[in-house]
């Protein structure tokens, strides 16, 4: 994909376009960092252990701190004076920027995320009372990080795209969805038997999304035909050409819908019926695939209509 | 691209919405951060100058910063009368033009194929060495002289001085191929063929139509033109594409390229139809009404609208709005003049304006925006091949005025010729030169088999300060540059020309500076000469074009002695270094240049005007109080004498000759030959015994009793001396209504004469051939052509800008959607624009490579072409012989085709004009044109029938 | 007292001869990719066609300063300039999301697409490198040049009073002309 199709504003392509394929990239694995803590987090909880649960719970734990900072140098490839913020955290100081905000929360995170790691590898010991405290604490900041993309972009006023209460919904069971997805790779690749209950969830997650899917066009048509201001009309109106009929609806249709929803669907029903891991493996890759490209898509059909003065 | 479709109703909800963000409803409460508190830091050492814009003929004024004699930036002007500050992107960014890295900063010569540094005086020896070799062996006339109006007056009156001295008409230059036409379409009509009113004036006006797209080439005038539109002027724009003027415009009349005549004749027909002439103003100030009248009702709107393809409501519109909103003005330029009717269309402009008294009036009159700084300038002091300054002609009276002037004898200007015949024959023109070069050559057998109307070929073609882009048939120039036996390039700018001509030896390339590293006078448009300082010291080795010319004559001095002292004799033969713009101006050409009246134009006049810039009203442009009291801004000529404020709309009968009253030239008798009288009905006299050539008078006798010098006559709707007494439609050569081509033909050979300008011109004949070899089915979509905003002439100025380059880094060529989907065209694709220029000298259709810009700005069928763009030729870029050496890269940063490569033919018969705004041409997708090529096989003979042809007609030439 | 721009829309008279684009570049050394005021084109080539100039307009409450996680954009107090401390930037393009009028710009080199740090209007205060020979920031006078040398009389610079009694007085030319309606569809 070209990175000359990302673009803001519609009435032109000569204004600034600030945000590419880097900041999707951040976005998705912002997202899937915390959906693997949250599933790992989440196979801590279970009362009945199994082989795969014990893995799911250490790789989600682990690779999730790993994977958020792979997303951090994303970002900082494509904005490389973010790098000045790396070392001093402090300049985040406006806190009624999300991006401030989410700043510092993913700090903590990775700070705790830290602390379990060197726990985990034996360097440390924490009691089981406070290990509990600090994984409920952190699942709640992963939670955090997963809205905390969503709302990045809600915070940027004028893409009525982004403005649509789907978008954190979207976000959040997409990112636990594909975090449960990596995990279930995860588990099966190191040759565990699969777990019908996590399986069963993804699958009830990727519903969810098809649902919010479709409450995202809805919602979108609802403002490009009733918002108060036109440049919000005109703009969801284009986002939402973009994703139906426009340069990006064969991502929207194929990609997101197709690759990432309908696919993993088709192939866990596959995988329940006759038992097959291959289709598991199959289903995560979709799901990651379609959290990818779902993330692309939000920022490549973000159009921003132009307030004229 | 996706279009942001908003009813207008929508817009203004969105600006309703940033009304509330942007103008006070936001809840910002303090500043809470920190914050260093605002200072204006005045910068010491910085002085600001006024000056002038060099690039379009508004005449903006511009502040210079300079600091330790460099310049660091601009500032608006903001109490100059004519622009108060306002510039467009041009004028905006000078600064990166002047301090641009691409300038040619030392001589330079070619030599075995490598370009090699020379000094200044080796590079002028070997001109001036060269020159008197060819004089010797060929005469004088074997040199073209294209000079420039990017000069100031000083430089181009001693360009035509120069080759006066040196003993041959063939100069010329920009104004041939821009506005030629409107002299002689104006001057023919009413005296004198330049703007009439003045850009100031134009807020007077109640109505405006626009026959060109002065938002794009003259943006400035907008700052007038808008102030026009608030007053309540309705604007209309005729114009084939929806340009930014139709844009802002009440009324677009979207005619096929090369039909105005039909359409101006269209809404007289409205006129006269429902009485709306001015039967006073006709009566007692203009002649022949009758037999336009005639004319003109052959032209209803509806035969109009198909030959033009407006609807005929709108004609009528338009013909309601011009006559109900009075006084109405009407605008135009290249869109108009560039054609082999270009005369004729400016003749019917005037004859509109006739109709409606618009003439001699504030807010009327036909105001022709001229393109350059100072090609108003220029062609006053008559950098053409027909004329010497001032309008005077060739003829023997001419010369022997000029040389009273000079203080030289006759006769000795006499000998520099190559006889009498030849010094009053006109010359090559920019046009057709090309022909001069190659006449005889064995290249193109159509061209070798020309003859041309003097001894011997070209030898040496000078191009100083003059574009190759702008020029039609670049191949056939090409070669031309090609066959020479020296091409020299006098340019701040490395010229394309000199590296489109594949040649290993034989170019010198002489660096300029630019303007505003010299001073000097300079006319704008609206004929106001405004002093412009100079404001750096010449960057680099680059000298100023006065400097040049003086030292290629000192030069030339050593092997023809005693030219130098005999041309110098008035400035008392000081170097060419002492020499200075103001003795040339206040000793030569405000001394000769009786025939318009630059007289009174002195250096400290223009001075002082400048220097109480603040006292002179912008409605007006007169000063009130001050030292300048009663002047209008830059004496605009007519002006009679030192005590003279200057005319700033011509033919205005109603006020005193002393306060800038006029009135129609007597200019062709006081009877016609029909006996009526040529004086006017108001006070009318026959111009005064001897105004032209009595060097001594200051006139006022007669401006006492509120006489015109030049008379007091009529202005003539009927023409008896031109090709067309009154215009009448004649279709282009190459034209997409071949149906129309036996009712409006183009005219025949005949009235070319034998020889045009020294050259043969065929005109008829091809337009016969193009309908008998059916070239129209080959070539469906009518070609034409134009300009960017931000770029201007050849753009080697601008392209070399870093950020015009920026604003406009790109060729295209606009197609609307329609033919570009039946041709499988996408918005950004290669294209090849190809035409069938060539064929008719038996070379292959000429093309170039573009990118295909997806408009509906341009009507189905028409395509458009910006014409700024040299470094490549028929999809070839020949960037790479720009020189490149250690310390200077003199290509531009953008680099595109020239339009007029592919430019039709056709030729104005008064004027040699060459066409340049309607043709035809095909548009494929490249790697596609081969296939069309080979289609034009059988089309090879037309060349044979052409050199049959005129092989009979010159066979005892 | 906030200063202002006022764009004429209402007349929309701009040609787009970008006059402002390149008078900005002169004046305040922008390096190429940034625009402080860009002309945006409507339905071009057609009926309707619109042509604006947008530059920042100096929100009272800026999205920008509103999103940018380092404070470095801030708004000066006594005359309500939006500005941006590049020390503090650090070049998200957060701020280029959230604002309505694609006012922050980035320079667009170095390998990975993004380099610099915001830039924008600051009515001529503030050229693209703030800083001077010594090292201390440069603020000018704020006299925007943009609405100095735009021909058509499009972009109005000044304060917000003076704007406002400018838009009255027009108000009132138009009633008197009778075409009041007109206006009111606008404010």
């Amino acid at each position: 994909m070209p990175a000359s199709l990302f673009f803001y504003g519609l009435g032109t392509h000569e204004l600034g376009k600030p945000w590419g394929i880097a900041i999707a990239t951040y976005l998705f694995l912002g997202g899937l960092a915390g959906g693997l803590y949250l599933s790992g987090y989440f196979m801590s909880l279970v009362k009945t252990k199994t082989d795969f649960s014990r893995s799911v719970e250490k790789f989600g734990v682990t690779s999730s701190g790993i994977v958020l900072i792979i997303g951090l140098l994303s970002l900082i490839m494509d904005h490389p004076n973010v790098i000045g913020a790396v070392f001093n955290p402090f300049l985040f100081r406006n806190l009624s920027s999300w991006l401030a905000i989410g700043s510092w929360i993913i700090l903590l995170f990775l700070v705790l995320w830290f602390v379990l790691a060197v726990e985990g590898r034996g360097y440390i010991e924490i009691s089981g009372k406070l290990r509990l405290v600090i994984m409920s604490v952190n699942a709640f900041l992963a939670f955090m990080v997963i809205l905390y993309t969503a709302l990045l972009l809600r915070g940027a006023r004028f893409v009525p795209l982004w403005l649509s209460n789907a978008i954190p919904l979207l976000f959040v069971v997409s990112g636990i969805s594909t975090g449960l997805a990596a995990s279930i790779i995860y588990g099966i690749v190191r040759g565990n038997e699969g777990d019908e209950r996590i399986k069963k969830a993804d699958m009830g997650l990727i519903v969810g999304e098809l649902l919010l899917a479709g409450y995202l066009l809805w919602d979108l048509g609802n403002i490009s035909s009733s918002a108060s201001y036109s440049f919000v009309r005109v703009g969801a109106e284009a986002s939402l050409n973009f994703m139906l009929s426009g340069i990006f609806s064969t991502m929207f249709l194929v990609g997101f819908v197709g690759v990432g929803l309908i696919l993993p669907l088709v192939f866990y029903s596959i995988s329940f019926l006759r038992k097959a891991k291959i289709m598991e493996i199959f289903s995560g890759i979709s799901v990651l695939a379609g959290g990818y490209i779902f993330r692309i898509l939000i920022i490549a059909a973000a159009a921003k209509a132009i307030v004229l003065p | 691209m996706l279009g942001l479709k908003m009813s207008r109703r929508d817009f203004v909800k969105a600006g309703t919405a940033i009304t509330l963000l942007a103008a006070g409803v936001g809840k910002y409460s303090g500043d809470k951060h920190f914050f260093v508190k605002a200072s204006a830091q005045e910068e010491e050492g910085v002085s600001h100058i006024k000056t002038i814009c060099t690039f379009c003929a508004v005449g903006c004024g511009i502040l210079a910063k300079v600091k330790n004699g460099k310049l660091i930036g601009i500032e608006p002007w903001e109490e100059h009368p004519i622009n108060r500050g306002k510039l467009c992107a041009k004028g905006a960014s000078i600064r990166f033009t002047v301090t641009s890295p691409k300038r040619v900063k030392y001589p330079l010569i070619k030599e075995n194929g490598k370009w090699r540094r020379i000094s200044w005086d080796e590079a002028l020896d070997r001109i001036a060495k060269k020159m008197m070799e060819v004089r010797e062996k060929y005469g004088p006339d074997a040199v073209f002289f294209a000079g420039s109006a990017h000069t100031s007056n000083e430089g181009a009156y001693l360009m035509r001085k120069f080759m006066a001295f040196w003993g041959s008409n063939n100069i010329d230059h920009q104004a041939r191929i821009c506005h030629s036409t409107t002299v002689a379409g104006l001057g023919n009509t009413w005296g004198y063929g330049a703007m009439t009113n003045n850009f100031n004036d134009m807020r007077n006006a109640k109505a405006i139509i626009f026959f060109s797209n002065p938002a794009e080439a003259h943006p400035v005038s907008f700052f007038h033109i808008m102030e026009a539109k608030r007053r309540g002027a309705k604007l209309i724009c005729a114009d084939p594409r929806f340009s930014r003027t139709a844009a802002v415009s009440d009324l677009h009349l979207q005619f096929r390229p090369g039909t105005d005549i039909p359409l101006v004749w269209g809404i007289c027909y409205e006129i006269i139809k429902n009485g709306w002439y001015d039967e006073d103003f006709i009566r007692e100030r203009t002649y022949g009404f009758d037999k336009v009248r005639e004319i003109i009702m052959q032209y209803p709107p509806e035969v109009v609208e198909d030959i033009t393809g407006v609807p005929a409501d709108k004609i009528r519109e338009a013909a309601r709005i011009l006559a109900t909103n009075k006084p109405s003005t009407l605008q135009y330029a290249m869109g108009a003049t560039q054609h082999e009717c270009g005369s004729q269309n400016i003749r019917a402009f005037a004859i509109l304006q006739l109709l409606l008294g618009n003439a001699g009036k504030p807010g009327g009159g036909v105001n022709a925006f001229r393109g350059h700084d100072n090609v108003q300038g220029a062609t006053d002091m008559c950098v053409l091949s027909h004329s010497l300054p001032s309008y005077y002609g060739i003829s023997e009276k001419a010369w022997k005025h000029w040389a009273r002037v000079w203080n030289v004898d006759y006769e000795w200007l006499l000998s520099r010729f190559g006889s009498k015949e030849l010094m009053e024959k006109k010359g090559f023109t920019m046009s057709r030169f090309a022909v001069g070069a190659l006449a005889g050559t064995e290249e193109f057998p159509v061209e070798r088999a020309m003859k041309i109307d003097q001894p011997s070929t070209l030898k040496i073609i000078f191009m100083w300060g003059h574009s190759t882009p702008s020029l039609g048939d670049t191949r056939l120039v090409k070669k031309a540059f090609e066959e020479v036996e020296l091409l020299v390039v006098v340019d701040p700018f490395f010229e394309s020309g000199a590296a489109l001509a594949e040649r290993d030896d034989g170019v010198i390339v002489l660096p300029a500076s630019t303007q505003w590293e010299q001073a000097g006078s300079v006319t704008n448009s609206g004929r106001q000469v405004q002093w412009r300082n100079k404001v750096i010291d010449p960057l680099y080795e680059s000298k100023p074009d006065v400097w040049i010319l003086l030292s290629l004559v000192k030069a030339l001095d050593r092997y023809d002695p005693g030219l130098y002292e005999k041309f110098t004799i008035n400035f008392g033969n000081k170097s060419p270094d002492e020499i200075t713009p103001e003795e040339i101006l206040d000793k030569e050409i405000t001394v000769g240049s009786r025939a318009i009246g630059m007289i009174g134009q002195k250096s400290y006049r223009l001075k002082k005007q400048q220097e109480y810039d603040y006292t002179f009203n912008p409605e007006t442009l007169r000063a009130e109080g001050g030292p300048c009291d009663g002047e209008y801004w830059g004496l605009p000529w007519p002006c009679w004498n030192e005590r003279h404020p200057g005319t700033p709309v011509l033919y205005r009968n109603d006020i005193p000759v002393w306060e800038g009253g006029h009135d129609f030239r007597v200019k062709w008798g006081t009877k016609a030959p029909d006996g009526s009288s040529l004086l006017s009905g108001v006070n009318g006299h026959d111009q005064i015994e001897g105004w032209a050539t009595n060097l001594n008078t200051d006139y006022s006798e007669w401006l006492d009793r509120n006489m015109v010098p030049s008379g007091r006559g009529r202005a003539r709707m009927y023409a008896w001396n031109m090709k067309d007494p009154v215009p009448v439609h004649r279709e282009p050569i190459y034209t997409p209504r071949v149906d129309l081509i036996d009712r409006y033909p183009t005219y025949d050979e005949e009235v070319y004469g034998k020889f045009h300008y020294r050259v043969p011109i065929l005109a008829r004949m091809l337009q016969k051939l193009y309908k008998e070899y059916n070239i129209y089915e080959y070539f469906p979509l009518t070609w034409t052509s134009g300009r960017q905003v931000e770029h201007q002439g050849g753009g080697a100025a601008t392209r070399s800008n870093r950020v015009l380059a920026e604003l406009q880094p790109e060729m295209y060529v606009e197609i609307n959607p329609y033919d570009a989907n039946e041709r499988g065209i996408r918005n950004g694709d290669k294209v090849v624009v190809i035409s069938p220029r060539g064929l008719e000298y038996g070379a292959e259709p000429s093309r170039i490579v573009v990118k295909a810009k997806v408009t509906n700005a341009v009507p189905r069928g028409v395509v458009f072409l910006p014409f700024h763009w040299a470094g490549q030729f028929m999809g070839e870029p020949y960037i790479d012989r720009f020189p490149s050496l250690e310390d200077m890269d003199t290509k531009p940063y953008v680099y595109g085709e020239s339009a007029n490569t592919t430019n039709p033919p056709g030729w104005d018969p008064e004027t040699q004009m060459q066409n340049t705004k309607s043709g035809v041409c095909n548009v494929v997708k490249l790697g596609q044109e081969k296939e069309l090529i080979g289609q034009l096989e059988k089309m090879k003979n037309i060349a044979d029938r052409i050199l049959q042809y005129l092989n009979e007609k010159y066979a005892t030439a | 007292m906030p200063l202002k721009f006022l764009m004429d829309v209402f007349h929309s008279p701009c040609i787009k001869c970008k006059g402002c684009e390149a008078i900005c570049k002169n004046q305040n050394d922008t390096p190429e990719g940034v625009f402080r005021i860009r002309v945006v084109t409507i339905n071009e080539g057609q009926e309707g066609q619109i042509n604006i100039p947008m530059p920042c307009l100096h929100c009272n409450d800026p999205p920008c300063m509103k999103v940018c996680p380092t404070g470095a954009i801030y708004k000066r107090s006594e005359d309500g300039v939006v500005l941006v401390n590049k020390d503090v930037c650090i070049g998200c393009g957060y701020c280029a999301t959230a604002c309505p009028f694609g006012a922050p710009q980035f320079r667009k080199s170095g390998a990975f697409g993004l380099d610099g740090k915001m830039d924008k209007c600051t009515f001529c205060v503030q050229p693209y490198n703030p800083k001077d020979a010594s090292g201390s920031e440069i603020f000018r006078e704020p006299k925007s040049r943009c609405s100095m040398v735009c021909p058509t009389g499009t972009i109005n610079f000044g304060e917000q009073a003076d704007l406002a009694k400018k838009l009255r007085e027009r108000a009132a030319e138009k009633m008197a002309s009778g075409t009041l309606e007109s206006i009111f569809v606008f404010f």
